[in-house]
């Protein structure tokens, strides 16, 4: 509560109960009351956002592979943004050597562009190389384990520009981690950290909330927080066991209730498959399941097409390959 | 409906509520310990004097190069931090900055430099012939040369020039830049590693890592058999047939070692003839040879060049005995030691290595090529740190010998193979610029300084959760990548 609306109901509170009168008349102490409870509400509604609740939405799960790209190097992160404006999303791939733009609407990927990374190489690096990817301020952070400093791309005159960033790792916006070095994770050697995603979403009656996903281990801990204007306060934590590294948080089906996108905690180069679950609901059976013969290196949740809809999307490799498949869910 | 087809359709409906559960892009983790093997023990760490497979393996775990060669056999920038630059004459090779040795030191040019031009005074001067000077810049090395940069990066990948710290030789507890550190390095019978965490390519996923080596036929598949080590190259158990404690899975490298007959000095005069050298070379049946393997891949060969390389086919029609006897023939007009007449008093003592069980085989089958041009020979088992005294001093016959090389690069296997048998042909055309593969091959089969006998690669038998195995350009497992995911799977009863 803002402390502005703290002065009201402190003064408000003085009001409503006021020193002991000499004689103390009931009727206009009551009348009093209701009218300093009304005076509240109306602060209160005054001051809260207008709460629109979701649209649901009918999610019908199709599996189309949308392209084969050479990404030129080992993709470690996979993101999406709308930097041109058009609305539509383009998809970001993050590989060791750059950042790459990738097109998808009209249900075909093609590329956009390419930014390199430049200044100085991570010593020590991490032998298996990987990377995240976060939307801050209208820009596209990249980080790999191959570089020390984060790209940070955007757009100036319909070409894309990269400009070295901070040292370590932004996982979601307002949080830096540092990599363990020489390793592939963040965290501390007994629980090492994988990897981050949040997202801004709204529950069942427009509410926003904040949903974090940490992959620890082999564990995703996913904490939602309702949010109001003053700040955010956990309502609700998931512990999902047994998923790799490549996951994403979203409400898939505008319903109001989140869903994680989750893929194999298998061994690198081994089958995989992507899940999707509804926080809370049956894990077992999840919403959609779909398997692949490659690694699932990426999954990421974006309005591609621009049709007002966000769709998954997966990015598939065999492992060591350069080479990815990029397949839209639904 | 049936009890069975009740069954079928209860089974059914099980497997589509519960599909199958499926792998993917999980990390590799880090920690453990594993049990690997050497083909054979090191005599040396020391990068320019390594020669064998086991040692080559060894050095590039505890040392770092500035180039190493992928996959597609074209050099990559390893310590270097991009391809060599040309300019006026000299090439120009930046380092990483940052890179520490073991000992917490700073690897900087001047161990660049300094390791560099030590190479240039040990028997591995060959890889360096093209280099006429080298000189530290403030952020690497300038060499003088008129080698083109890819030729230069080739070079510098092979392990002889690693970089050591201030270019010292390096005795029992090397200190290098590599992955793993040196533990322990018990020469009977075991090296111990442990991961460097500061590795500027990424520490290893392994904590430590136990190389040993076998003196017995079967003593590593035994070991592996019985669950107490998790690779094997030499078969995943003892008797063909019997499943090892867990299930195994295998995986071959490139056929990128070459094991040969070098030649000592003992008998000088016989032994020094190319009419001799050619007459053994004739009368080995090579065609033999294929049944000396635990399972991996043997190309035998006549050529020190391999296939990939651009060596040529052999036409494995086994040996060719009356050429080996005209050959004789020829050699004994200059030699009297190989007269008909004397010829019975020559005796020819083949030096193997006892940790190297393959070697004896391979030595009956050179004593029997000696027989059929009836000279008698006995086999002598000797450890490995003799062997390559007896080597050095000349104080043996013949010899069994290995090197090992990135499998498509011709320079290389030209350079090690005449230099293993003391010849400086191939330095002398290095220095004077690139090696002409048919003057190459012309040369060699005049000079015969060893006689190859075959190309073999090596095989790993693993345990289903030792995963990231590999080999390198030279056949090398990946130790480095290796890591453990899941649990070891209990053999069944199918094929190991």
């Amino acid at each position: 509560m803002p402390r502005g609306g703290l002065v009201a109901v402190f003064a408000l509170t003085l009001v409503v109960v006021p020193a002991r009168p000499a004689r103390a008349d009931r009727g206009t102490f009551a009348r009093l009351a209701n009218e300093a409870h009304h005076a509240l509400a109306r602060d209160l509604a005054a001051k809260s956002p207008k709460l629109v609740p979701p649209v649901p939405v009918k999610v019908t799960w199709k599996p189309v592979r949308i392209g084969s790209l050479d990404v030129g190097g080992a993709l470690v992160a996979l993101g999406a943004a709308d930097l041109d404006g058009d609305g539509r999303a383009e998809l970001y791939a993050v590989t060791t050597r750059e950042v790459v733009a990738i097109g998808a609407a009209n249900k075909k990927a093609v590329e956009l562009g390419r930014v390199a990374y430049t200044g100085a190489a991570a010593v020590p690096a991490s032998r298996d190389p990987v990377g995240t990817i976060t939307v801050d301020q209208g820009q596209i952070v990249a980080s790999t384990s191959a570089w020390d400093l984060e790209l940070r791309v955007s757009r100036q005159g319909g070409a894309l520009v990269g400009q070295l960033g901070s040292a370590g790792s932004l996982v979601c916006p307002g949080e830096r981690l540092l990599r363990v070095p020489g390793r592939n994770h963040f965290g501390d050697l007994q629980q090492p950290l994988y990897g981050v995603r949040c997202a801004k979403l709204v529950d069942p009656l427009g509410a926003p909330l904040s949903v974090r996903g940490a992959l620890v281990g082999t564990r995703l801990e996913v904490t939602i927080e309702r949010c109001t204007p003053t700040g955010c306060l956990p309502v609700a934590k998931h512990e999902l066991k047994d998923y790799g590294s490549a996951f994403a948080v979203a409400d898939v089906d505008r319903d109001g209730k989140p869903e994680v996108i989750v893929t194999g905690a298998g061994a690198p180069g081994d089958a995989d498959a992507v899940k999707v679950i509804t926080l809370g609901g049956d894990e077992k059976k999840g919403l959609f399941r779909r398997t692949f013969n490659g690694g699932v290196v990426g999954v990421v949740v974006a309005d591609a097409d621009g049709d007002g809809t966000a769709e998954v999307i997966a990015a598939v490799r065999l492992a060591g390959a350069t080479r990815v498949d990029l397949w839209r869910l639904d | 409906m049936n009890r069975l087809a009740t069954l079928a359709l209860v089974a059914l409906a099980a497997l589509c509520a519960h599909p199958a559960q499926v792998g993917g892009e999980g990390r590799p983790r880090f920690g453990g310990t594993l049990e690997g093997s050497l083909l054979g023990a090191p005599v040396t760490l020391d990068p320019p004097l390594a020669q064998t497979h086991a040692e080559l393996t060894a050095v590039e775990l505890v040392f770092d190069t500035l180039y190493r060669v992928g996959p597609a056999g074209l050099a990559q920038p390893h310590l270097a931090v991009a391809a060599p630059v040309a300019a006026a004459g000299k090439v120009v090779i930046d380092i990483v900055p940052g890179v520490r040795f073991h000992d917490g030191s700073e690897l900087v040019p001047a161990d660049v430099v300094a390791s560099l031009e030590r190479v240039r005074t040990t028997p591995a001067r060959w890889t360096l012939a093209p280099i006429t000077a080298v000189a530290a810049t403030p952020t690497g090395v300038e060499l003088t040369t008129a080698l083109p940069p890819e030729q230069i990066a080739l070079l510098l990948a092979l392990p002889a020039t690693a970089i050591t710290k201030a270019g010292r030789a390096q005795g029992d507890r090397p200190i290098g830049s590599g992955p793993f550190a040196v533990e322990i390095w018990d020469k009977k019978t075991r090296l111990v590693l442990r991961a460097f965490d500061g590795h500027f390519a990424g520490r290893p996923y392994l904590d430590q890592l136990v190389l040993r080596w076998y003196d017995t036929p079967d003593g590593e598949a035994r070991q592996f058999e019985k669950g107490d080590a998790q690779l094997s190259s030499r078969g995943a158990s003892v008797f063909t047939g019997v499943q090892p404690k867990f299930r195994a899975q295998d995986l071959e490298g490139p056929a990128a070692l070459l094991v040969f007959v070098g030649f000592g000095r003992v008998h000088a005069d016989v032994l020094a003839d190319r009419s001799f050298r050619r007459a053994l070379d004739l009368a080995l049946a090579r065609s033999a040879l294929t049944s000396v393997t635990s399972g991996e891949r043997v190309a035998p060969s006549r050529s020190p060049l391999p296939v990939e390389a651009g060596g040529p086919m052999l036409d494995v029609r086994g040996d060719d005995v009356n050429g080996a006897r005209a050959a004789l023939a020829d050699a004994a007009k200059r030699v009297r030691a190989l007269a008909p007449d004397r010829l019975p008093q020559l005796k020819l003592e083949i030096l193997i290595q006892d940790t190297r069980p393959d070697d004896r085989e391979l030595a009956e089958r050179t004593a029997l090529a000696l027989t059929k041009l009836d000279i008698k020979s006995v086999i002598t088992a000797v450890p490995a740190a003799t062997l390559r005294d007896r080597v050095r001093r000349g104080d043996c016959d013949l010899w069994i010998g290995q090197l090992a090389a990135p499998v498509s690069a011709a320079p290389a296997w030209w350079g090690a193979a005449f230099a293993a048998g003391g010849d400086t042909w191939a330095e002398q055309r290095l220095a004077a610029g690139a090696i002409d593969t048919t003057a190459a091959h012309k040369a060699f089969a005049e000079r015969l300084p060893i006689v190859p006998l075959l190309f073999r690669a090596v095989r790993i038998w693993h345990r289903s959760d030792v995963r990231g195995l590999g080999f390198d350009a030279t056949g090398r497992p990946s130790y480095a990548d290796m890591f453990y995911f899941g649990d070891p799977a209990r053999a069944g009863r199918g094929k190991p």
